[in-house]
């Protein structure tokens, strides 16, 4: 038999495995990994997982992780940043390390990082 | 924790679809490809669009495939999940644009949806209480067992606007006061799931969707009124709601979420199953109460009303699975929440099961008062191949039809009571042109009339004559004083019947008569059925000059009564064919045939 803390652990431990289980809405930030030959190989899957932890972990709410088979070419593995009204928004060369600080300083900051950002 | 979650409907309509055979396919992919650490594949309850299944969704992304088989499973799992690319054969199109959709919350279908009852349907796993818990499940329980007295819990119900979902639309709040108000030693709580309206399933897929919110909200309304013992009264025709109500059960027994000193708060409740045996009538609260008490299930008179006399002689709690569906997130977001959807009378949201000539078939759920209009072209897709609406069934056997000119009715209470149809249990059946309505009329009364328990003469018998007076429409022998016979047969059977199944049976027959009183009159004085549905007004005949003399359709006839004629048309080198109507059983095969368009249906 449980009590109510056991009930709540279980939610709060359980919560973080299903939150990948919502429908988009348009509050949504969506962020597309560009996935594709190019990316993969130069390891688009890496920062779909660091992304997808980052998500489940509870760093970032309203964020929708996508993906699309992108042809960036040179500038692989690409990301697009769409904030709900504003114009998506393209990084290149996106690694584990500059997904986490797209992530804290341009969706939760509100800074582009323009230094990475391509056409 | 898993980075990809695949969702698979395991709800009835795609477990018929094989659903199940994908999920295994999916399971041994994912082991031979090594993608046990990042591939999770989950089963759900419904998602609703039913047409279209075996419905797959891929998270994180929230794509939504359709119409998928087992051997689909391997590319969904190399393409998708290796390399992120979608699978866009399997993308679902929409009906009117043809376009491809990525989400489900993109399609049409999904939009103007606003999901309460089914918030957890195609989302969680209804198999593992963790995941229901994860979502806020029990949270309510958890609130008024520690933090409410029953008269506050009740206040809120009423303070909602909630009303019952099983068809009659009583205050679901006033219900839990009388029979919290009422004397006993020992109270029952039960729901009814014996969903039995053709057409109708809302109660199947919350069964088998979300069976913790079902259990959840019997036990808070337990507290409410002072239940000692619930009772799930399913019918057993839905094998996989009743599986996954013994495991939600069992769980919940586990966790220590039913039975004695319930979370340690000294609250006690008890859930028990109870499988109908396939009778329409124990839908009826006295007859369903009847059943569980282990006689034969026939109505009894009321009052008195369960509430204060019910199961076993005490006072009972009796709800839809729909009603129940909605509780728990009243108590967790409020009254004014839930009262700020919907119209003045009408609160909240509605399920409704779309059926019938429609392109999406399957389960809605939109706020009352959204018009028929928005629910059949907009969210259901409108009519197939072109035809055109001609009518709606709401309510099932017991509702009305709503005639195309009503098609912006808002749907709710009040609304459809004005027009002759009612919410009831939530069937919607759609209707074409390429529909009688006679025939419609008669296809409800055959059902309500094998239903009939047989207790009361006025269902008994009247259902029985007035399905004969039908009848002798159909065949064309009718004459035209018969329509007010029937009327007036109606009537009687309203006034006179014991319960609710016969007082509502002549409803489709009174509903047709008022907006489709001229199809009635066209099969007597006309022997004709405009529709060219009723077998025996209806002939088919060859155009004898439009004839190649092919012989197609005489090789497509079972009957054999297509026959090679003398007669060679103008311009044509073969003689013509003709139909023997002696022979002719009607079933139109030699017109679907024909690619000369000289056969014609009068």
């Amino acid at each position: 038999m449980k009590t109510i803390s056991d009930i709540n652990a279980i939610r709060d431990a359980k919560k973080h495995e299903i939150v990948l289980r919502g429908e988009p809405t348009p509050d949504d930030v969506r962020v597309t990994i560009g996935m594709g030959d190019a990316g993969l190989a130069c390891g688009a899957q890496e920062v779909f997982c660091r992304l997808v932890d980052l998500v489940c972990e509870g760093a970032i709410e309203h964020v929708k992780v996508m993906r699309e088979a992108l042809d960036a070419g040179e500038n692989a593995p690409v990301v697009v940043v769409a904030c709900p009204g504003k114009d998506p928004v393209r990084y290149g060369k996106v690694d584990a390390v500059l997904i986490e600080r797209i992530l804290k300083e341009h969706i939760m900051g509100g800074n582009v990082l323009a230094d990475h950002v391509i056409d | 924790m898993f980075r990809n979650q695949i969702l698979v409907c395991g709800g009835t309509g795609c477990t018929s679809n094989h659903s199940r055979e994908l999920i295994d396919e999916l399971r041994a992919q994912v082991e031979k490809k090594g993608l046990q650490n990042d591939v999770e594949i989950v089963m759900t309850g419904c998602f609703g669009l039913c047409a279209a299944g075996p419905i797959v969704i891929v998270y994180p992304d929230g794509t939504f495939y359709t119409q998928v088989q087992a051997k689909d499973a391997e590319e969904i799992l190399d393409k998708h999940i290796i390399k992120g690319e979608l699978v866009e054969r399997l993308l679902h199109v929409e009906s009117d644009s043809g376009e491809h959709t990525h989400c489900l919350s993109d399609t049409e279908f999904y939009k103007k949806q606003k999901r309460v009852a089914l918030r957890n349907c195609g989302v969680i796993n209804p198999e593992n209480i963790d995941e229901y818990i994860a979502l806020d499940g029990y949270q309510a329980l958890i609130k008024v067992l520690t933090t409410m007295t029953p008269q506050e819990v009740i206040d809120v119900v009423k303070g909602s606007g909630l009303r019952g979902r099983g068809g009659a639309g009583f205050p679901t709040g006033l219900k839990w006061q009388f029979t919290k108000n009422a004397e006993g030693d020992v109270k029952y709580v039960c729901v009814n799931a014996d969903e039995g309206d053709p057409g109708a399933f809302m109660d199947r897929s919350v069964l088998e969707g979300d069976p913790h919110a079902v259990l959840e909200a019997m036990t808070i309304a337990a507290y409410a009124v002072g239940g000692t013992q619930g009772y799930i009264y399913v019918r057993a025709e839905y094998p996989i709601a009743v599986e996954r109500c013994r495991i939600a059960i069992a769980q919940a027994r586990e966790y220590g979420l039913l039975g004695e000193n319930i979370l340690g708060t000294g609250f006690s409740f008890d859930i028990d199953l109870r499988l109908g045996a396939g009778a329409f009538v124990c839908g009826e609260e006295t007859a369903l109460m009847t059943s569980i008490e282990g006689n034969r299930g026939e109505p009894r008179p009321r009052p008195p009303f369960p509430a204060s006399k019910g199961l076993f002689g005490k006072p009972t709690l009796l709800n839809n699975v729909e009603t129940y569906a909605n509780i728990p997130q009243i108590i967790l977001k409020g009254a004014e929440w839930f009262a700020s959807m919907g119209t003045e009378k009408s609160k909240g949201t509605k399920v409704f099961a779309l059926g019938g000539k429609i392109v999406n078939t399957g389960l809605v759920e939109i706020p009352m008062g959204t018009t028929l209009r928005e629910i059949v072209e907009d969210i259901g897709g409108g009519v197939p191949n072109g035809k055109k609406f001609k009518a709606a069934q709401m309510g099932g056997p017991s509702g009305g039809c709503i005639p195309a000119h009503l098609i912006d009715t808002p749907v709710d209470y009040e609304n459809l009571a004005l027009v002759g149809a009612m919410v009831g249990s939530g069937g919607l059946i759609v209707m074409d042109e390429n529909s009688c309505m006679v025939d419609i009329a008669k296809f409800f009364l055959d059902f309500t009339m094998d239903e009939s328990c047989g207790k009361c003469t006025p269902c008994r018998i009247g259902t029985k004559r007035l399905y004969e007076m039908l009848d002798r429409v159909t065949q064309g022998t009718a004459k035209m004083e018969d329509l007010d016979k029937m009327v007036e047969l109606c009537q009687y059977i309203k006034d006179n019947a014991l319960c609710g199944l016969g007082q509502t049976a002549p409803n489709p027959v009174l509903s047709t008569l008022r907006y489709f009183r001229d199809e009635y009159e066209a099969h007597i004085a006309e022997k004709r059925c405009p529709a060219g549905v009723c077998k025996k007004l209806v002939r088919f005949a060859i155009v004898k000059d439009s004839c190649i003399g092919c012989g197609l359709c005489a090789r497509q006839c079972p009957a054999d009564a297509i026959y090679r004629t003398d007669y060679v048309a103008p311009g044509k080198k073969l003689a013509a064919m003709a139909i023997n109507p002696d022979k002719c059983v009607k079933c139109g095969a030699c017109v679907e045939t024909c690619r000369f368009k000289a056969i014609i249906k009068e």
